[in-house]
């Protein structure tokens, strides 16, 4: 159990999580122990290829894994030092929205079309606070409209879905999750389904807003640009599995994994001038029967023996760096 | 305002269909075999009235001069008259309307009451006991034979263990309560006359429920298959990580938008409904525009049979307009233009 | 799957591997729907329906105990009973067989409805959606006007003026059926017909006639088939209900709902005169709704594996 000098300064601590999904061909091991830690204030970069086990990740923090066909199979999950996958259905959902809140990639179809912008703004509130008059709602929907940037709020508050850009939608998404000043924002590809321009006015919008309430971002994307600009730290998915995690400077400049390393081969500006994309061999395996020992062992060109058998531990290579390889034990 | 000129547009709209509506009934009583004048006139009419009628109606006139004067007739409300009652066919026509509408709402009302939940229900609970006990009673509700359910009810309520009338809209003994609007149980209601409504109700019940339950199947599979097609949608996840509870969820998002392919679906149903009124009101001596048609039939009345035949067109055409109508009204994302 | 780069040089081989490959995924598919009906206790029990109503009306001669005309009015309105199983009606006739031999009355009824109503409906549905334009327009005019009138309304309509009996009523409840093919049809031909496929059939100088018929309706024929199977139910239904009134079939024929409606006249004190014969079409038609039900769940891409 962590200290609770720890505790004040880790808000999350996700210790060997194992989603697993039980279908008509096998079980998919889709997260196979993966270890997460976020804390106060911090934007915590989630990064990998499609089907890495991003998204499954961040809907095991808030369980909202559908059974059937997934389960949380093992870990712990603490949040602000209560392991929540102990908690209620009913307890969880005081959290949900209210002190962990989410978004992700395609606004328009996060919306509930039959009612208005507003009104999903303030059915988070309501849910939430104690509100005395529905005006005390109303206005403080208005307030969070403007906070996210919106043009003429009063007049978007009573808007529907459909009648918004990409863009403003997704600042009402972002609206309504922080509606309630939650200490955790989970932010799924909010911007892979945007414009380029749009994206970095929404980067900036949740930058600026985490300054202003304070609040840890688990931002999940495959766009390592988004990782450099945003984030403090960031972890490296891959096949269920963390590969390295750091802070950003670490990572991008010193990567130790070889995934990582191949990673941030296929940029060519990041890495110092080096100029020769690579190519990283092999294909993503299918998670119903994944390779045993290390999953990357299949494309790694570094694969000992060991790898082929047993899983690699989380191992510290400097401060707050570490990789799951058996190159660094 | 947007509203309006859609409205007057779809009224345009309709308007073709209706003619084609009148070019149909319209072939069926004229270019099919057999002779019109018998058919109009019934086989005991004598050759001297054949030919007056052949005259007055100008069967020796083109066809489509036949049918114009067919079409004026309609627009003055002239259907003819009726061979059996010896009145105009839409007189018989109105005065049975009333308890058509009675039985017809009612049973509309039982099929929203139960189907609607059995369906939710049964999309909630997806796969397990519950979904597949409704599934097979909708299945078994869409398979019957609504006159044979009439029959077994009547046997089993009425004959076996007598708790309900063995038909007809009231007991002989009881007077009918002042007319309003045609429907005893409002009009007792209205006019506080307690015993009548309770007759009146009390003879509604077998009929509309043996009308209702054949299509309390057709509701629940409709509102299960729009359930679950709304609870894949993401912003039903959103309402999750919101912090919504599973019933909040479904009271608050679910519910609003599978119930609008349900709307749509009414408007057809009550099609249904007016074909099963006819079957029911059969079974159960009900004195409605149905009962009346299948008089018409045994009678060989045709001027009966299509004047039934195109007021119940004309009115399924309207309630499909309404409906239409309410759905634009009731789906926001329905672009007005 | 390791990849084969050598060069085939012989393209015959190459062509009757095409050849196998087709055979195989049509194999694929059957077994695949086999699979799915084997796991699937209702459809398999709407197929069981089907076959005995097929073995029933074969073999109606044989199953039937009674001559289904023969009055023998001593035994008028009795009870079911080991002799008679259903009862007897009030002339005495074993309703049982009756049944047994109504039962080709209503296979006959149903395909033959289903069938000209399904040919006649897909005909239309195709050449309009695929037309488009015009043609379109009409057609979709004219299915509008039959889809103005409830069912019932306009097949009793159409039989009262043809005259009562059961070919009239298999011809008006036909007319009445085929706009909804028509309407089926063409919604699944203005999808296929955008498809890039076709594009590519027509450049390499295929006919209209040939799209349409080769390319586009195969493709078109998945709810086509679940409709149809459940149609077949339907107008067996439909036809009783008819019956019923007074315009289908006329006594003595052993017509199921022309059955209930003598069977009316004595459901006091005979009460099995009504109920078997109506337990017959709900059992049939359950039937049928069962396989339609089954064909879709099969045809619906959301539920393959």
């Amino acid at each position: 159990m962590d200290t609770s000098a720890d505790k004040d300064n880790k808000i999350l601590i996700v210790k060997d999580l194992k989603t697993y999904f039980y279908t008509y061909e096998g079980i998919v091991e889709a997260l196979d122990g993966v270890h997460l830690v976020v804390k106060q204030g911090e934007t915590v970069g989630l990064v990998g290829e499609t089907a890495s086990g991003k998204s499954v990740t961040a809907m095991s923090i808030l369980r909202l894994i559908a059974w059937p066909p997934g389960k949380i199979v093992n870990g712990q999950i603490y949040f602000k030092g209560r392991d929540i996958l102990k908690l209620s259905e009913s307890e969880m959902q005081k959290i949900r929205g209210n002190e962990i809140a989410m978004i992700f990639q395609e606004p328009t179809a996060s919306l509930n079309p039959v009612y208005t912008v507003g009104h999903q703004i303030k059915e988070a509130i309501a849910l939430h606070r104690q509100i005395n008059s529905k005006k005390e709602a109303r206005e403080r929907s208005i307030e969070m409209l403007e906070i996210v940037g919106m043009a003429d709020p009063a007049k978007a508050f009573k808007k529907y879905p459909h009648e918004l850009s990409g863009g403003m939608q997704q600042r009402v998404m972002i609206a309504i999750a922080l509606s309630c000043n939650p200490d955790m924002l989970i932010a799924d590809e909010p911007t892979t389904a945007l414009d380029v321009t749009i994206q970095s006015q929404i980067l900036d919008l949740m930058a600026d807003l985490q300054e202003r309430i304070g609040m840890a971002i688990l931002l999940i994307t495959h766009d390592l640009g988004v990782v450099a600009e945003v984030c403090d730290r960031v972890a490296v998915m891959y096949a269920g599995v963390i590969a390295e995690d750091g802070d950003i400077k670490a990572i991008f400049k010193e990567p130790k994994h070889p995934y990582t390393k191949g990673l941030l081969s296929t940029i060519p500006k990041v890495v110092g001038g080096k100029g020769i994309l690579q190519e990283i061999q092999g294909e993503v395996p299918r998670l119903i029967n994944p390779p045993n020992g290390c999953r990357f062992h299949p494309r790694c060109a570094h694969a000992m023996d060991k790898c082929r058998k047993e899983k690699p531990g989380q191992y510290r290579v400097g401060n707050s760096h570490s990789v799951t390889c058996f190159l660094y034990k | 305002m947007r509203i309006w000129s859609y409205i007057f547009k779809r009224l345009l709209s309709i308007i073709p269909v209706f003619l084609g509506v009148t070019i149909l009934t319209f072939s069926i009583a004229n270019v099919i075999p057999g002779d019109p004048v018998t058919l109009a006139l019934g086989h005991r009419a004598s050759d001297d009235q054949k030919n007056v009628f052949r005259e007055k109606m100008g069967m020796d006139k083109p066809i489509i001069i036949r049918y114009g004067m067919y079409l004026k007739n309609l627009s003055r409300g002239d259907l003819g008259v009726s061979l059996r009652t010896k009145r105009p066919v839409l007189k018989d026509l109105l005065t049975y309307f009333p308890a058509t509408l009675e039985l017809t709402v009612s049973a509309l009302a039982i099929s929203l009451l139960f189907g609607i939940p059995l369906g939710i229900i049964s999309a909630v609970k997806k796969d397990k006991p519950v979904d597949h006990a409704t599934r097979v009673f909708a299945l078994l509700g869409v398979s019957m034979p609504i006159f044979w359910l009439g029959f077994m009810l009547l046997i089993l309520l009425y004959m076996a263990f007598p708790i309900f009338p063995g038909g007809g809209r009231l007991s002989l003994a009881t007077t009918t309560p002042q007319t309003i609007t045609g429907l005893y149980t409002i009009d007792s209601l209205l006019s506080g006359n307690w015993g009548a409504l309770k007759d009146a109700i009390w003879h509604l019940i077998l009929p509309a429920a043996t009308l209702g339950f054949c299509y309390v199947a057709v509701i629940s599979r409709m509102t299960r298959s729009s359930m679950l097609e709304v609870l894949r949608q993401d912003y039903i996840r959103t309402a999750k990580t919101k912090g919504l509870s599973e019933s909040g969820i479904i009271r608050h998002h679910a519910l609003r938008n599978s119930i609008i392919p349900v709307v749509t679906v009414s408007g057809a149903l009550l099609g249904q409904l007016m074909s099963g009124s006819v079957l029911a009101e059969t079974v159960f001596n009900w004195p409605g525009i149905g009962l009346y048609a299948v008089q018409s039939i045994i009678f060989l009345d045709f001027n009966a049979i299509i004047g039934f035949t195109i007021v119940v067109s004309f009115a399924y055409v309207m309630a499909n307009f309404v409906v239409d109508i309410l759905y634009v009204i009731i789906d926001p994302r329905i672009k007005l233009q | 799957m390791k990849k084969d780069t050598t060069m085939s040089t012989l393209d015959v081989t190459d062509g009757f591997s095409e050849l196998g490959e087709r055979f195989k995924s049509i194999l694929r598919e059957i077994r695949y729907s086999l699979h799915m009906i084997r796991h699937s206790p209702l459809t398999l029990m709407g197929i069981g329906i089907f076959l005995g109503l097929l073995i029933m009306a074969i073999f109606a001669p044989h199953i039937a105990p009674y001559d289904p005309e023969e009055m023998n009015p001593p035994i008028l309105l009795r009870p079911p009973s080991l002799e008679h199983f259903f009862g007897t009606d009030e002339g005495g006739r074993d309703i049982f067989s009756r049944v047994v031999y109504g039962s080709r009355i209503s296979l006959k009824v149903g395909f033959i409805i289903t069938f000209l109503s399904m040919t006649i409906g897909t005909i239309v549905g195709i050449t309009a959606g695929y037309m488009g334009g015009v043609v379109d327009k009409v057609l979709m005019r004219i299915t509008d006007v039959f889809f103005a009138f409830p069912y019932l309304v306009l097949a009793m309509a159409i039989t009262a003026a043809l005259g009562p009996g059961i070919t009239n009523t298999m011809i008006a409840l036909s007319i009445v059926w085929w706009p909804l093919y028509a309407r089926i049809t063409r919604a699944q031909a203005l999808r296929v017909k955008e498809l890039p496929f076709i594009e590519a059939v027509r450049s390499l100088g295929a006919g209209r006639l040939r799209i349409i018929f080769v390319h586009i309706l195969p493709n078109c024929i998945d709810p086509i088939l679940v409709q149809a199977s459940i149609d077949v139910g339907a107008a067996i239904m439909w036809c009783a209900a008819l019956s019923f009134i007074g315009l289908g079939a006329q006594p003595p024929s052993p017509e199921w709902g022309a059955m209930i409606t003598s069977g009316s006249h004595y459901l006091r004190e005979s009460w099995w005169y009504a109920t078997f014969p109506g337990l017959m079409i709900l059992v049939v038609v359950l039937g049928f709704n069962l396989l339609g039900d089954g064909l879709r769940d099969i045809f619906d891409p959301k539920l393959r594996r």
